[in-house]
């Protein structure tokens, strides 16, 4: 898998990267999923035994694909909206909602890898992940519906790993970083 | 790094082609309400087709459609017209919308074009006419105006005093 081009989706705020086995980048690819009916119901039936599982008590595909429809469309909304005032109001930036991808880490790093999840929702099971490079300036390497507690439960999910690892890799392979934002903030548990 | 450094080398690697994600994610927000009526439509098509063991393609040679238009339709992802829901409906035997939020309304404007094509659609819905997506748009039940809204760019293209006439009120 390698990197072929780097969207902007929102300009000095949100980018987003294609790959070479990909027609789209990344955060419209994901979009473009997460939107899609008939996608949904065949990967919440590839997964009917997780959902039929103890964690999620049986819910029905149909309730999955609702929620999903529903989730996606707040997460949508509230990226966008924080990509563009992320620019001229430094409390509503993308870093409200991309917060590390590992869960013990309390430190801002530069190139690190986050995700964003909606924000005060527990149950929530979108994911979108990104390389972190300013407060209110990330790129999308990928994302996905995350049904399992750690990510390399899922084969899926397994990917978005590697994905992450590529774009960091290429963004310091362009020397694209932040030196003044390096390790200046720190996230409160 | 000055924020003036970033952008140089940003520039470097940023395509030149733009990202015509905030276009579509702006129509999605201006059509919410039509967008969910198409993925529940769009669920019970699939529900239906699983249930009597169907294929998609099969779908599409009795309506005499392409698998392309029903791939589309089960997506979800556009306006859908009344007369769709029901050619769908007639086709699969089941009723696909109920009455509480079928297009058509008790209070609605009944919109005719200079073509003939007519729909009738509720209050703040989306019509299709020569396929192009139209939202009609009324302030209140006394106000006899509705306007043509082109539906990915809500500019207002007609309005259309003369052609519409609400049906019934509520």
């Amino acid at each position: 898998m390698k990197i072929i081009a780097i969207f902007e989706p929102v300009e000095n705020a949100l980018l987003s990267v294609q790959y070479d086995d990909k027609e789209l980048h990344e955060w419209k690819d994901l979009i473009d999923c997460w939107t899609n009916v008939h996608y949904l119901r065949t990967f919440f039936k590839k997964n009917e035994r997780i959902l039929n599982g103890e964690f999620y008590g049986g819910i029905t595909v149909k309730d999955a694909v609702t929620r999903t429809l529903k989730e996606a469309k707040i997460l949508e909304k509230t990226i966008l909206e924080l990509a563009k005032n992320g620019k001229s109001d430094k409390k509503e930036t993308l870093q409200t909602i991309f917060i590390p991808l590992n869960n013990n880490e309390v430190k801002i790093t530069q190139h690190q890898q986050t995700k964003a999840k909606l924000p005060n929702k527990k149950a929530s099971w979108l994911r979108v992940y990104a390389i972190r490079i300013s407060e209110n300036l990330f790129v999308i390497s990928g994302g996905g519906i995350k049904l399992t507690h750690w990510m390399d439960e899922s084969d899926h999910l397994k990917i978005e790993l590697e994905k992450l690892e590529i774009t960091k890799k290429y963004l310091i392979d362009k020397d694209v970083l932040d030196e003044d934002d390096y390790e200046t903030l720190e996230i409160s548990l | 790094m000055s924020v003036k450094n970033l952008r140089e080398k940003l520039n470097k690697i940023v395509s030149k082609e733009q990202s015509k994600w905030l276009d579509e994610a702006q129509w999605r927000l201006d059509n919410e309400t039509s967008l969910e009526l198409s993925q529940d439509v769009a669920m019970k098509i699939l529900d239906r087709l699983e249930e009597l063991g169907k294929s998609q393609k099969q779908l599409a040679k009795e309506m005499k459609v392409s698998a392309q238009y029903i791939s589309k339709i089960v997506k979800g992802q556009q306006n859908i017209t009344s007369e769709t829901i029901e050619k769908f409906g007639r086709a699969l035997g089941i009723k696909l919308v109920s009455a509480n939020n079928t297009p058509s309304q008790n209070t609605g404007w009944r919109a005719a074009h200079e073509t003939q094509s007519i729909s009738i659609a509720g209050v703040g819905s989306y019509i299709m006419i020569d396929n192009y997506s139209y939202r009609l748009t009324a302030t209140s039940k006394q106000n006899t105006q509705a306007k043509l809204i082109e539906g990915n760019s809500g500019t207002i293209i007609e309005n259309c005093d003369s052609d519409c006439e609400l049906v019934s009120a509520a």
